[in-house]
C-alpha cells in the first residue's frame, strides 16, 4: 500500500518537475499555449492513472452477514449462561432440601436435584435423588415438602439410603 | 477545526474513563463486591483471550493491568500518561530535527534567491528548494501512512477480540438485541473503514501530498483547486463515514434496547408467578446479570484502554508533526513566497488527515465500548 503510494506521489511530483522545467526553457507565444496543454494532460495521466488500474474492493455491505455472526455470539454466550445458571439452581435448591429436612429433625444426608428446560424458557426441577437413612415417616415428611415447595411429584423423587 | 473536535472528544473520553471505572455498586467500605460466579463468567466468556489479542506495544504499555482488574481504570490512566510522558519528548524531538531540515532549506533558498533576479535561475533554485523540502516530507509522509495503516490494522485485529466478548458480556447482561445489533455495526464499519482507508482515503492523501508538491513545483497556480478538492473529499469520507456509524449504532441500539427492555419485563413478570423455585432462578438469574454486567463494564473499561494505548503513539507522532509543520510553514512564511509555506502546511494538512483517519477507527470502537456499556441490564 504505502509502495504503491509513495511510487504514486513520485509519479506525480516528477510530473510537475518535467512540466516546470519545460515551462521555464519554452519561449513565450504559441509553443507555450502547446507547452501549456501538454504539461496539463500529462499532469491528469499521473494523478488518475493508479486509479484507473486499482481493482475495486471486494467489500461485503451485506449486514445479514455480520448478524449471523453476532446471533451466534450470543446464542454461545446464552447456551453458557444457561449452564452456569443449571448449576447454581441446582445448588441452591440441594442446599435448600437439606435445610428444610434438617428443620424437619431429617437426618437427610444429599439431596440431588436434576433439572429441565422448560417450554417458558427457563429451568424448573424436574427430579430429585435423596440420601440418607431415614424412617418411612421422615421419608414422607419430606418427600411432602419437595412436592409442595419445588414442585417435584413424589413419581419422580428417588430415595437411597448410601450416596454414590 | 475538525482537529480540534477529535482533541475535545478524545479528552472527554479520557476524563469519563475513571468515573466509568468506579460505575458498580460498592458494599459499605466502598469495595466492590463481585459475585462468586463472576471468574466462571469471565472463563466462559474468554476475557483472557482480549489482553492476549492486544499489540505488543500497547501490551507493553499497559503492563500488569488486567481485564477484571477492579482498579483497571486507575492503573491503566496511570499507564498511560507514564507512556505518554516517555515518548513525546523522542517524537517532538524528531518532529523539530525535520522542521529544522526544512527552515535550513527555506533559509538558503531565501538567501540565494534575494540576490538574484526574476528569471530561470531564480526559479530553478526555487524549484530545487522546493525538491529537497519535498524529499523531507516525503519520507515522513511515507513513515507515517504505515503508521496510520499498521495502528488502523491492529484496531482492526483487536476488534475481532474484543468485540465478541463485549458482545457476549452484554448479552448475558440481558442487553440481547442490543449487543447482537452493536456488535454487527461495529464489525461492519470496521470493515468498511479499513477498506476505504486501503482503497480510497489513503490513496487520496498520498495524491494529496503529490499534488500539493505539484503545485509548488509549477510556477502558476495550475493545482490548487485540485489540492482543495483532495482535502475536501477525504475528509469528508472520514466524517461521512463516522457519521453513518454513530447514527446506525444510536438508531438500531435505541430499537434493540427497547426490545431488550421489554423482553426483560416479560422474564421478572414470568418468575413472579413461581414459588420456592421462583425465587431461586430469580436469585440465580439475578446473580449471572449482576456478574455478566461487571464483566461488561470491566472489558469496556480494558477495551477503552487498550485501544487508548494502541492509538497513543501514532496519534502523538501524527498530532505532534501536524503542529510542527504548520508551526514551520508559518515561520517560513515570513523567510521565503507563499507557494513554499503552502507546500509545507499541505504536508501538515496530510498528517492532520491522517490523524483523522486513526482517531476515526479509535473511536468508532470508544463509541461501540459506551454503547454496550449503557446497554439495558435485565435487573
Amino acid at each position: 500500500m504505502t509502495d504503491m503510494a509513495g511510487s504514486w506521489i513520485r509519479a506525480i511530483a516528477g510530473a510537475a518537475l518535467v512540466c516546470a522545467a519545460a515551462s521555464a526553457l519554452t519561449p513565450r507565444g504559441k509553443v507555450k499555449s502547446v507547452q501549456k496543454l501538454i504539461c496539463g494532460i500529462v499532469l491528469i495521466i499521473a494523478v488518475i492513472n493508479p486509479l484507473m488500474r486499482k481493482d475495486l474492493p471486494g467489500l461485503s455491505l451485506d449486514m445479514s452477514e455480520y448478524r449471523e455472526r453476532s446471533d451466534k455470539i450470543v446464542q454461545n454466550a446464552e447456551s453458557k449462561e444457561n449452564r452456569l445458571s443449571r448449576t447454581i439452581i441446582e445448588n441452591e435448591l440441594d442446599a435448600y432440601i437439606l435445610d428444610k429436612a434438617k428443620s424437619l429433625g431429617s437426618p437427610l444426608t444429599g439431596a440431588k436435584v436434576a433439572m429441565r428446560w422448560s417450554e417458558d424458557d427457563c429451568w424448573y426441577p424436574y427430579e430429585v435423588t435423596l440420601t440418607g437413612p431415614l424412617a418411612q415417616r421422615e421419608k414422607e415428611l419430606v418427600s411432602g415438602t419437595v412436592e409442595a415447595e419445588l414442585g417435584i411429584p413424589k413419581s419422580r423423587q428417588h430415595w437411597s439410603d448410601h450416596e454414590n | 477545526m475538525k482537529i480540534k473536535r477529535a482533541v475535545l472528544c478524545w479528552l472527554f473520553l479520557i476524563l469519563a474513563l475513571p468515573c466509568a471505572a468506579r460505575a458498580e455498586t460498592p458494599d459499605k467500605s466502598g469495595d466492590i463486591v463481585p459475585p462468586k460466579t463472576v471468574e466462571e463468567q469471565a472463563a466462559d466468556m474468554d476475557t483472557g483471550s482480549v489482553r492476549e489479542a492486544l499489540p505488543k506495544d500497547a501490551r507493553k504499555i499497559l503492563g500488569d493491568v488486567g481485564v477484571t482488574d477492579t482498579d483497571a481504570g486507575d492503573k491503566g490512566l496511570s499507564a498511560l500518561y507514564k507512556a505518554l510522558k516517555e515518548s513525546i519528548n523522542g517524537i517532538l524531538k524528531k518532529a523539530l530535527a525535520s522542521a529544522g531540515k526544512i527552515l535550513t532549506v527555506v533559509l538558503f533558498c531565501s538567501v540565494a534567491t534575494s540576490v538574484m533576479s526574476d528569471g530561470g535561475v531564480r526559479d530553478m533554485v526555487s524549484v530545487g528548494a522546493v525538491v529537497a523540502v519535498s524529499a523531507i516530507a516525503v519520507t515522513n509522509a511515507g513513515t507515517f501512512i504505515s503508521l496510520g495503516m499498521d495502528t488502523l490494522y491492529e484496531l482492526s485485529d483487536f476488534s475481532k477480540a474484543l468485540l465478541p466478548v463485549m458482545c457476549s458480556a452484554a448479552a448475558s447482561a440481558g442487553a440481547i438485541g442490543s449487543a447482537s445489533v452493536k456488535y454487527a455495526a461495529t464489525a461492519l464499519f470496521m470493515d468498511v473503514l479499513i477498506t476505504a482507508a486501503v482503497n480510497f482515503i489513503v490513496p487520496l492523501i498520498s495524491v494529496y501530498i503529490a499534488s500539493a508538491i505539484a503545485a509548488a513545483v509549477l510556477p502558476k497556480d495550475t493545482l490548487g483547486n485540485v489540492t482543495k478538492f483532495l482535502k475536501w473529499l477525504c475528509t469528508a469520507a472520514i466524517t461521512l463515514l463516522m457519521l453513518a456509524f454513530t447514527t446506525y449504532l444510536e438508531m438500531s441500539g435505541i430499537v434493540a434496547g427497547k426490545a431488550d427492555e421489554l423482553a426483560s419485563k416479560a422474564a421478572k413478570s414470568a418468575l413472579g408467578v413461581l414459588p420456592v423455585v421462583g425465587d431461586v432462578i430469580s436469585n440465580a438469574a439475578s446473580t449471572l446479570v449482576t456478574g455478566a454486567g461487571l464483566l461488561r463494564n470491566a472489558v469496556g473499561i480494558y477495551g477503552f484502554l487498550a485501544v487508548a494505548a494502541v492509538c497513543l503513539s501514532p496519534i502523538i507522532t501524527l498530532g505532534i508533526h501536524y503542529l510542527v509543520y504548520k508551526g514551520t510553514a508559518a515561520l517560513s512564511e515570513a523567510l521565503t513566497d507563499k507557494r513554499m509555506s503552502d507546500l509545507i502546511s499541505d504536508i501538515g494538512t496530510a498528517f492532520g488527515m491522517l490523524l483523522g483517519l486513526v482517531a476515526s477507527g479509535g473511536m468508532m470502537l470508544f463509541f461501540s465500548l459506551i454503547s454496550s456499556m449503557k446497554a439495558v441490564n435485565a435487573l
